[in-house]
């Protein structure tokens, strides 16, 4: 009875945990009316061509808001994409988004360079310049 | 070997370049491992090189792999592999010049994987697949692996599809493991395309390989196709002669989700060598998520012909004629059948999210009389039936 109430709590907490946060998608770049689609945004972080010339950045697999990009844009697991990078990087096609352990180092390597994306908490306060290309619901 | 050393000359004359800018940003190490042990519940053969004891041998390997980024659209990248199982060397496995002038265009030059299959250029990084032996795998080792040469990719978008084709030349100077022999070859030329689409989560792939002018070190064709020669029957002579094409197609489709995952893949390969026979397979796969483990099970099923002639060379005319004739008989009744079908249930659990343990039962089913994938074969009433156990842990860093 304990351990089914432990469950019961834990399921709670998850399913509240990934519906308490909304994610946005931002790009330190100059174009101001970039609009994507869900579509656009997951072909970006997964590497396949496009035609917004941007370079994808991301938090670790730890993170909270990683787990629901995953589930909201990209609609796998982040086993299933982990071997998806696999299959990319030690083939030679593509190479993963370099990774961030925090938002804060996330977002100084964003400033420092132009023509980055990443994706990150709604309610994150975002350095001048950025702009917000797409929104989760 | 030329393109090697080609890539070799280029890796090093550009060290003074990456040293002079900071070289930790330049050079990323990363790379992948994999433990496998397996267990055939069979005493009288062996498949895969599995036998009735535990063994850790076959397929386990570890793999390091350095990327050095030269400019921001030119790359290096070498792969150092060691592999434990006997027929397969250690040593270097890639080595090859990436250069990307923009997001549509790849181009690579030097040592590479043939991408005959779904997954032949990353065979060995078993992270990246669901099993711990891929349903088509057993075919790669009867082709060549890699190959010497370039291939260009270029990458569009079409409505809501990504769009990928690719196209590879080059040759393939090695060895070829058939039946747990080694045989040294030479192919002059490799060439091949592959169209590949991805929408959202479906995915699908068509691709053709075609290699041709082959020069192969078999002692035992090669003795026997002069003595034939000699003795006026060229058309059997010829069977033995390594001068024919080979020619594999190819064709793949999934679709993952949160989920589940389903797959098929189908090969067809056409050959006119009398030591690679046509082929034919597929396999269909599925799998359900419920993290951090994923069930999956699989069927498969192969065929094989070979393009024999008929023995023009009598027999009880001439005793040196008839041992003529049977030694070729004898030949073309060892070569080895590869109809096979497989079942394949597995247990993937991901203990971190570069870290997975697998388990998997595989159950065999082969033509009786026929080699089926088996060797060793003790006991000439064996069904080939068997079940193979495999457990492994698999990882990339």
């Amino acid at each position: 009875m304990k351990y089914t109430a432990m469950l019961i709590l834990t399921l709670t907490m998850c399913t509240f945990s990934s519906q308490a946060i909304d994610l946005m998608v931002v790009a330190n770049t100059d174009i101001t009316d970039i609009n994507v689609k869900k579509r656009e945004v997951r072909d970006i972080f997964m590497g396949s061509s496009s035609q917004f010339p941007l370079k994808p950045v991301a938090l670790t697999p730890d993170s909270e808001a990683r787990l629901i990009f995953n589930t909201k844009i990209v609609g796998l697991t982040e086993s299933r994409i982990q071997s998806y990078w696999a299959q990319m990087r030690f083939s030679g096609r593509k190479k993963p988004p370099i990774e961030f352990d925090s938002v804060e180092s996330l977002l100084t390597f964003m400033i420092n360079n132009q023509g980055t994306i990443a994706y990150l908490p709604s309610n994150t306060k975002l350095p001048t310049g950025f702009t917000v290309i797409y929104r989760t619901e | 070997m030329r393109i090697t050393v080609f890539c070799t000359l280029i890796i090093l004359s550009f060290l003074p370049i990456t040293a002079q800018a900071d070289i930790s940003d330049r050079i990323a190490f990363s790379g992948f491992g994999r433990i496998v042990g397996g267990y055939l519940d069979e005493d009288s053969a062996r498949f895969e090189g599995y036998y009735n004891s535990v063994s850790f041998s076959q397929q386990s390997l570890f793999a390091l792999q350095s990327d050095i980024t030269i400019t921001e659209e030119l790359s290096l990248s070498a792969q150092l592999l060691a592999h434990s199982a006997f027929d397969r060397k250690s040593g270097l496995e890639w080595l090859y010049v990436n250069y990307e002038p923009n997001q549509n265009w790849r181009f690579k030059l030097g040592k590479l994987r043939t991408p005959f299959f779904r997954y032949s250029d990353v065979i060995d990084v078993g992270f990246a697949y669901p099993w711990l032996t891929p349903p088509l795998q057993k075919f790669s080792s009867l082709l060549f692996s890699n190959y010497e040469g370039a291939t260009g990719t270029y990458r569009f978008n079409l409505d809501s599809t990504n769009v990928e084709v690719e196209a590879f030349y080059g040759t393939f100077d090695g060895e070829l493991t058939r039946t747990e022999q080694s045989i040294k070859m030479d192919v002059d030329e490799i060439k091949g395309l592959i169209f590949s689409l991805t929408s959202g989560n479906l995915s699908a792939r068509v691709s053709t390989t075609m290699s041709s002018d082959f020069d192969a070190d078999v002692v035992q064709f090669t003795e026997l196709a002069n003595l034939l020669d000699f003795a006026g029957f060229q058309q059997n002579a010829e069977s033995l002669r390594f001068d024919g094409d080979i020619t594999v197609y190819q064709g793949n489709i999934n679709y993952d989700t949160l989920d589940y995952f389903v797959s098929a893949e189908w090969m067809k390969v056409t050959s006119d060598l009398l030591v690679i026979p046509a082929l034919d397979g597929y396999y269909l796969s599925a799998g359900y998520n419920f993290a951090p483990f994923q069930i999956h099970l699989s069927y498969s099923t192969s065929n094989s012909k070979y393009d024999n002639v008929e023995n023009l060379v009598p027999k009880g005319l001439d005793p040196q004629l008839t041992q003529l004739s049977f030694a070729y008989d004898q030949v073309i009744d060892s070569l080895p059948d590869y109809e096979l079908d497989t079942v394949t249930l597995g247990l993937r659990w991901d203990l971190r999210y570069n870290i997975s343990a697998k388990a998997e039962v595989t159950f065999l089913k082969g033509k009786p009389g026929k080699s089926s994938f088996f060797t060793g074969i003790t006991d000439p009433d064996f069904d080939r039936k068997a079940k193979l156990y495999q457990i492994g842990v698999e990882w990339v860093f």
